[in-house]
């Protein structure tokens, strides 16, 4: 559909005035909530994750084009709400406590809530308690944990064991990432995955919510 | 002694181009209209809010030492631990932009403004990077002072100290002028560089922070450490700044934890050593 591919284009130019434009219009054309997120703006983003995979275009470019989704994304949350239209999946995310650096969680949240997730972001300094009942609370499928200092890191291994203690593991799955998290360290602590980037992190998170 | 020494927020404001460098960006490649628009507005904020500021305290070796050890929880070998025992001079330094830029990071992604605050995050990351460069050379130039014969000084770009105990240039003022130290490795004399090593970096465990921020006090310009040993202002560097040879600082990065070190930074400053051309500013 010609409106629908305006809006995808739009979306990857990072023309958020434009995209909000469209949607409203697909919108007053009746065209389903579901459609215009799915062959509209998500279909945009996809385009967009693709190119920031093969280095074609970089974070900034990615950044802006989000905020244009977000721009169609507003105009559709009522819509959305009221057709009972299911996001993706739902993700708690947040920066382990002891630390304060939370630039890389912000680029997953936006990412993923560009993917179609619901994204509960506890911000940074988070107590391991906080992520698994805030986790068990909102039944979210996924636990997503950030750490930029190898002292904070520990606080992982605490929200998997938490996890484990309350007969949890295994239905929340939790993912880590931050500069000094490697895979290795993932597989050690029991989490179930690893994001290296945030374009990793939401494969990942897809793939935990499909399980 | 302790000293600190301000510098003008022009003095660390990097260019455009290492912003987008920093960020993976080929040089040259042509930037989207939407992209240079946010990252200008990233460069005004940076100027309009930072407030860099600098302390430095020079630290005999075998003190050093101590300050080194930590906790007791660096690497079992480290360049810097076969290093610093060779260093002509040792100074404890702790750089910082201050926290109102952070804060505006924090409320431009609060409100949806993330494109900026990204940006805004990588300028303020680079002109930190730009502002321990630039205490780096001013090191460098009043080593160099003390080791020139009298009225023989020479002065560092834009450096404006604030307290000492000792002034050789004379009145406090702006250091303002030409610069006789270019690049990444500070020169204070002829075969002398200057190079800086900070913990959580090279085997030097970020626990040694704790002994570090013991001995040089940068509480004074408003650096605190969490029990996580992070610094805030998020937007901080501390460690120490080497002078030595050019031998004396080269290393390779055999080391078993460099093969998770994702910067390899410390390639670009030995080959600078040698090359002796000035290197690229990284965001931190």
């Amino acid at each position: 559909m010609e409106l629908l591919n305006q809006i995808a284009t739009s979306l990857q130019e990072g023309d958020d005035a434009r995209v909000g434009e469209l949607t409203r219009k697909a919108v007053a054309e009746k065209i389903p909530a579901r459609q215009i997120l799915d062959e509209g703006l998500v279909a945009g983003m996809n385009v967009v994750g693709s190119l920031f995979r093969d280095h074609e275009i970089f974070l900034p470019d990615v950044l802006l084009a989000a905020r244009a989704m977000y721009a169609g994304l507003d105009v559709l949350k009522p819509m959305l709400v009221s057709e009972n239209v299911p996001t993706a999946g739902k993700i708690v995310i947040g920066t382990v406590q002891g630390d304060l650096h939370d630039i890389g969680k912000n680029l997953v949240g936006i990412m993923l809530r560009g993917a179609g997730f619901e994204v509960i972001d506890l911000g940074n300094d988070v107590a391991p308690e906080k992520f698994v009942e805030t986790a068990t609370r909102e039944n979210a499928q996924v636990i997503g944990m950030s750490a930029l200092l190898t002292t904070t890191m520990t606080g992982m291994q605490r929200v998997v064991e938490l996890l484990d203690a309350k007969g949890q593991r295994g239905r929340i799955k939790t993912i880590i990432g931050g500069a000094p998290v490697t895979a290795e360290y993932a597989r050690e602590i029991g989490a179930d995955a690893f994001g290296f980037d945030a374009a990793s992190a939401v494969e990942r998170v897809k793939e935990l919510a499909a399980q | 002694m302790k000293e600190i020494v301000r510098f003008p927020v022009d003095a660390c404001l990097p260019t455009a181009a290492e912003v987008l460098a920093g960020q993976g960006v080929p040089a040259g490649r042509p930037t989207a209209e939407p992209v240079a628009e946010s990252l200008r507005e990233a460069l005004n904020l940076f100027q309009e809010l930072a407030a860099p500021i600098t302390v430095v305290t020079g630290i005999p070796s075998a003190e050093f030492a101590s300050v080194y050890r930590g906790e007791g929880r660096n690497a079992p070998e480290s360049p810097l631990a076969a290093i610093f025992p060779k260093a002509e001079q040792l100074v404890l330094f702790a750089v910082t932009i201050g926290a109102p830029v952070s804060e505006e990071i924090s409320r431009l992604f609060a409100t949806g403004r993330f494109d900026l605050g990204y940006l805004l995050d990588a300028v303020a990351s680079s002109g930190t990077d730009r502002l321990a460069q630039k205490l780096q050379e001013y090191c460098a130039v009043r080593k160099q002072e003390r080791n020139s014969p009298p009225g023989h000084e020479q002065v560092a770009s834009c450096g404006l100290r604030v307290a000492g105990d000792e002034n050789p240039l004379g009145d406090l003022g702006v250091l303002g002028g030409s610069t006789s130290v270019s690049g990444s490795a500070g020169r204070a004399q002829a075969g002398t560089v200057f190079l800086r090593y900070s913990p959580g970096y090279c085997g030097w465990d970020i626990t040694g922070q704790r002994q570090l921020f013991r001995a040089l006090r940068p509480e004074d310009i408003g650096i605190t450490l969490r029990e996580s040993c992070l610094m805030e202002p998020l937007k901080s560097i501390s460690g120490v700044l080497v002078a030595a040879r050019p031998e004396v600082h080269r290393f390779d990065n055999t080391y078993p934890f460099c093969t998770v070190c994702t910067t390899q930074t410390c390639r670009s400053r030995i080959a600078e050593i040698q090359d002796g051309k000035p290197r690229k500013h990284e965001a931190g």
